[in-house]
Parts: structure tokens; sequence; C-alpha cells
């Protein structure tokens, strides 16, 4: 008679610890899974004197930000809508953001922790068939600062020839193309100061010299 | 048959009983550990897959006719701003005619 109430006793205990076992792995096996998902990027750039902080959910599981970290060890705290996937949100920061929490919107008890990508600059490409002409109400080139007073009102105008040939006219900054081109071609600026001939895939950057300004030094400007 | 005999047999009967349940259980703690296990197995291969799609996650600048765009993968484009906007996943403004600053995830971390 006892020995099958030991049995059973025995199974049950098994079976007790058997599904408690599994459980546990289960719970954890889905938390890795879920943190695994959470797929967030975090960028910043440089703007106006402070951080601009972006972060956009790539992935499939909802998340919420939750803080951002910044190098100088403080953190700020944030509790944002759910992102769904391509969903951004931004703020600025004084200091550099240097980390993002965000936890899934499913599970708030699943976290993880990115870094923030930097910035870097780049050149805006010319295409080689092309010539960029920037006029320019402000110094890029160290000589501006003598050009530009009333630089608003000044009207200017540009006419190019050689592999193509037109004129543009007019009163503020501009930036253009002249495409297509394949050989140089020669300019003949009026109230403009720049080079007189480009080639193409290049950049020409022209100043604008208001006639206003002419005879004064640039302290009478 | 003797009582001892009788009680043998009876022994022989249980643990053999107890031997049938112990190895169903481990089937089915076997299945069912392979069958948790998989998702997350494959999660680490879609996250390692995602890390590495995002390493090579580039953008370029380049002017058009109506004016300065960003290109990122797969397509996507967006004109050049004065404000940082996103185009794809990064990040990017123009700064001046000729110079955009940009955020990429294939850029380096700040921390």
């Amino acid at each position: 008679m006892t020995e099958p109430i030991g049995f059973i006793i025995a199974m049950v205990i098994l079976t007790t610890a058997v599904v408690i076992g599994l459980y546990g792995y289960w719970a954890y096996a889905n938390h890795v899974t879920l943190q695994n998902y959470l797929w967030p990027i975090a960028e910043v750039v440089p703007y106006k004197g402070s951080y601009y902080l972006a972060i956009v959910n790539t992935g499939y599981e909802p998340f919420v930000v939750k803080q951002v970290y910044l190098s100088g060890g403080s953190t700020i705290s944030a509790n944002t809508k759910p992102l769904t996937h391509n969903q951004w949100w931004f703020t600025e920061t004084s200091q550099l953001p240097t980390a993002v929490k965000v936890c899934s919107a499913i599970d708030p008890r699943v976290c993880t922790v990115v870094s923030v990508h930097g910035w870097a600059m780049a050149e805006v490409g010319v295409p080689p068939d092309a010539i960029l002409v920037v006029v320019e109400g402000s110094n890029t080139q160290g000589q501006g600062r003598l050009l530009l007073r009333g630089s608003g009102n000044c009207p200017w105008s540009l006419t190019w020839y050689g592999w193509a040939g037109n004129s543009i006219s007019g009163t503020g900054n501009l930036t253009f193309l002249i495409q297509p081109v394949y050989g140089e071609v020669h300019f003949i600026p009026t109230n403009l100061v720049g080079p007189s001939e480009a080639s193409p895939g290049s950049v020409v950057i022209f100043n604008v010299n208001c006639p206003s300004n002419n005879g004064l030094p640039p302290w009478l400007w | 048959m003797t009582t001892k005999t009788r009680a043998r047999v009876r022994n022989r009967g249980v643990s053999s009983v107890f031997t049938a349940v112990v190895i169903a259980i481990a089937v089915a703690v076997g299945v069912a550990a392979v069958a948790i296990t998989w998702p997350m197995i494959k999660s680490n291969f879609d996250k390692s897959s995602w890390a590495g799609s995002m390493g090579l996650y580039k953008i370029g600048f380049t002017y058009t006719k109506s004016g300065a765009y960003a290109y990122a993968q797969n397509g996507v484009s967006a004109p050049l701003g004065s404000s940082p906007s996103p185009v794809g996943y990064c990040l990017a403004y123009q700064v001046n005619a000729t110079t955009a600053i940009y955020s990429c995830p294939s850029n380096q971390p700040t921390g």
C-alpha cells in the first residue's frame, strides 16, 4: 500500500520540479528573445549650440524611450509614447548624449541600453557633368567681409559662356547648377567677386560686391 | 507463490511504470526545451544580422537641378534641409552650400 503512494508522491514532486524549471526557462527565453528584437538606433548631431538627438525604431517590437545618458554623467528621464516600426522621437540636449535606454512597450521589464551614434561632415557632391554656382552674401573665403553690407538689396548678375551659356540675376543668396556641361565655362560677373572660369564637377563661389560700398572703408559701411 | 515473491513482482511493476513515466517526462522536457530555445536562438541570429546591416548603413549627398539631396540606402532619398531631419535611418542637414552634417547607424558612438 505504501509503495504506490510513494510512487505517486515521487511523480508529483518530479513533475512539479520539471514544470517550475521549464516555466523559469521559458520566462528567461522570452525575456532574451524580446530584448533581442528591440532595435533602436540613436543618433546625434550638433545644432544651434545644442545637441539634436533622434531615436528611431528600426524593428517591429514597439518600445518607449526611458532615459537619455549624458556625457557629464547626468541622465534625462523620458517616457515617450510607444514607437512602432520606423517611428522617430527627437529631443534637444545641452550636453552630449552618449546612450539611451529603451524598454519594450509590451513588457516594460525588458529594456536595452544602446550607444548614441555621433556625427560627421560630408561634402555635398557635384555631378561630374555639372558646375555648382554659389552666390553668397556671407563670407566663405575670407574676403566676404569686405563685400556684404546691404547685399540683400544689391542686384547682381552672372553670365556664362563656353560649353554652356546663359545668364541669371538676383539680389540675394542663390545656389544653382549649370548642367549638363562637359568642358570649361567662363563667367562674366556683375557685382560679384569670384573665379572667371570653372571645370565640370567643381564648385564656384561668388560673393556679392555691393556697389554702394565702393570707395568706402569697411568701418564706414 | 509466497508473500515475498509476490512483493518482488509488484516492486518490479512499480519501477517499470516509474521508468516509463521518467522517460516520458524527459522526452517532453526535451521537446519543450527545443521549442522554447529555438526562438531565442533565432532572435540572436536576427539581432546579429540587423547589427551587421546597420553597421554598413551609409548616406551620400549630391546636388540635383532641384537642390541638394541626401541618398540613404534602399533607394531612400530626401532634400537636404537647414535643420536636422531623418533620411532613411540617418539624420542629416546642410550647414552651407557645400557641406552637410549627418549621423548614421554606421557612425562611431559618442560615448
